[in-house]
């Protein structure tokens, strides 16, 4: 269905597409410019055309697309995100920013517990189940990593600076 | 692939238990397969579910394993020049034959391709959409777009979904084991239609792009409309079980062999596939057969003896399996996300890293929001680096008119009949869907 959102996607990519040639265009040799370009310029045209379809398109929902003929194939299987609402959206997404924020400032061992118990608590589970959860998941991931991969766990940005680690 | 093998087997058990299926080639079991739930016949239904799809993957893994040896003529006939036209024609099959929109499909291919030439250019050392970032010279590692489009993408819908899956749907365990048993006892009883099944799956897994979905609804109209009974299917018929199932799984083989005798992907999967194998420095494409025949080996092996596994965990366990249905969603969410993260961060022990991760989990739900196939970015990925190395070999070895040769002719004559065979095939799957669905 066309949207303001589809749009907007849409738009991203042909400025992004047109940036790309932009840059290609001025690589000195043609082994590196050849492909680029020609990808480029054909995925710019369909983007275009994409672009032109969606923004002409009023109400897409009564043509027999082939998105429609999946969704018959698929039996009503949802692969949309349908329903969402942006408020949804945008608290997910802060708890994915908040954890990154937190391994990258506090470190693994004290970011991906406190993820871990402040979603759970946030998510409606006792205390007790979140405190266990987030000890639980933390230790099977150090000892997965730090043990058996071999990968030294991020110490986080505030005990560097800190010349704690 | 082993995992993916496993999951289209175990995903039956949701399909048959609460109606959901567990993946999407499980959709069509669940017509039949809840409907027999809902009559008191769970334990049937899930023996002859995973009856058939250890059933199919054999059968699929050893129908690919036995022509190996009738495609690797057909792999040494090939060039440089046929392999571009091959790669070609493997992304054609995915965006083309594939449920979402050619257009959107060919975009997101070309973004892949696009997403593949970033980094360092080996032979000239030009600086193509690194911007000067040394932790993009290499290249955006494949297994960081994988993880982002895909893992992050559906975890971040799971967070987002609202509804629980508090459902108490555990049979009882005592008559479990004695019902699944005369399921699989089904499966001999019904042998044509298993075989019938099993062989249009088959049929339909050589095909890129058509995906086990399509098979598994094949399979089930293959049993339907071969049926003396084709009324009761939808009401809890245990061919209407069967058929899909064996389908789904015979897919396995014949997809396999397309992957690795041709190196064109059938599905997210499979390319993710050779995804790994350039990760640890195999050559996707016709070479792989001739140079790692045992490694071909091994894989449709690996997915035969995987699914017998998966069969008896199954069996063995299902009561325990299904209580895993009752798991809140945010523990799902938590774990796979820092499992994401920190697998992320070990990729390079980096946290640009976690930061590529985060920006193709973001691209990978605008794309599934607005319809665009991921697939095909990842197959425009893994085939992009490919296709440009046998293009320049092609014309520094053939020259330019490298594509007057007879093969790479019928390959690209193959190319166009896919574009013009799309509304064909489109009213053909509109058609079998609407019939199933009647």
């Amino acid at each position: 269905m066309r949207t303001r959102g589809s749009l907007i996607f849409i738009t991203i990519m042909v400025l992004s597409l047109i940036i790309i040639i932009f840059n290609a265009v001025q690589w000195t040799f043609i082994q590196a410019k050849l492909l680029p370009l020609v990808i480029g310029v054909l995925t710019l045209i369909l983007s275009v055309w994409q672009l032109v379809k969606e923004a002409v398109t009023k109400k897409i929902n009564q043509q027999v697309d082939d998105r429609q003929v999946g969704e018959i194939i698929s039996l009503g299987e949802s692969t949309s995100f349908e329903g969402e609402s942006t408020r949804g959206w945008l608290i997910e997404g802060s708890w994915v920013v908040a954890l990154f924020l937190g391994v990258y400032v506090l470190g693994y061992a004290i970011g991906v517990p406190a993820y871990a118990l402040a979603y759970s608590k946030v998510k409606g589970a006792k205390w007790l189940r979140a405190i266990i959860w987030a000890i639980a998941l933390t230790a099977v991931c150090y000892i997965l990593f730090e043990f058996v991969l071999q990968v030294s766990m991020l110490n986080g940005l505030l005990f560097e600076w800190l010349e704690l680690v | 692939m082993i995992s993916f093998s496993a999951s289209m087997t175990a995903g039956s058990i949701t399909s048959v238990l609460i109606g959901v299926p567990g993946d999407a080639p499980n959709v069509a079991t669940v017509l039949d397969g809840y409907a027999m739930t809902k009559k008191g016949q769970a334990g049937r239904a899930l023996g002859a579910a995973l009856g058939a799809s250890v059933v199919g993957s054999i059968i699929g893994g050893l129908l690919a394993i036995v022509m190996i040896p009738v495609i690797k003529p057909l792999v040494l006939m090939l060039l440089m020049g046929d392999y571009v036209f091959l790669l070609l024609l493997g992304l054609c099959f995915v965006t083309v034959l594939g449920r979402e929109s050619t257009l959107k499909g060919l975009i997101s291919a070309g973004f892949g391709i696009i997403f593949a030439l970033v980094g360092l250019q080996p032979s000239t050392g030009v600086d193509r959409f690194a911007f000067g970032l040394p932790f993009l010279f290499d290249g955006i590692p494949f297994v960081l777009v994988a993880m982002g489009l895909f893992a992050a993408a559906e975890t971040f819908e799971v967070a987002l979904s609202t509804e629980t899956s508090k459902r108490d749907v555990v049979p009882q365990a005592k008559s479990l084991r004695r019902d699944m048993l005369m399921g699989c006892k089904d499966i001999w009883t019904h042998k044509w239609v298993s075989l019938r099944s099993c062989l249009a799956g088959y049929g339909i897994g050589v095909i890129p792009g058509l995906g086990s979905t399509i098979a598994a609804m094949v399979g089930y109209a293959v049993a339907k409309y071969g049926s003396k009974h084709p009324e009761k299917y939808g009401t809890g018929v245990i061919e209407g079980v069967i058929g899909p199932e064996i389908a789904n799984n015979s897919t396995h083989g014949s997809a396999l062999l397309t992957t690795l005798a041709f190196g064109i992907p059938h599905s997210a999967m499979t390319a993710m596939l050779l995804g790994g194998f350039i990760m640890v420095g195999i050559q996707p494409g016709p070479n792989l057969l001739i140079e790692h025949l045992s490694l071909c080996f091994t894989l449709l092996w690996g997915t035969v003896v995987t699914n017998i596994i998966v069969g008896i965990i199954c069996f063995l366990a299902l009561g325990y399996i299904a209580k895993m249905l009752n798991v809140q969603p945010f523990y799902t969410v938590t774990a796979i996300i820092v499992l994401i993260f920190v697998g992320a961060y070990s990729q390079s022990e980096s946290y640009e890293s976690i930061l590529i991760v985060m920006a193709f989990g973001a691209i990978g739900i605008l794309m599934k929001k607005f319809g665009y196939p991921r697939v095909c970015l990842v197959l425009g990925m893994v085939l992009g680096g490919l296709f440009e190395n046998y293009l320049y070999l092609a014309l520094h070895t053939a020259g330019p008119l490298f594509f007057l040769r007879t093969t790479s002719l019928i390959i690209i004559a193959l190319i166009i009949a896919i574009f013009v065979a799309k509304p064909v095939i489109n009213a053909a799957r509109s058609r079998l869907a609407i019939r199933i669905k009647s």
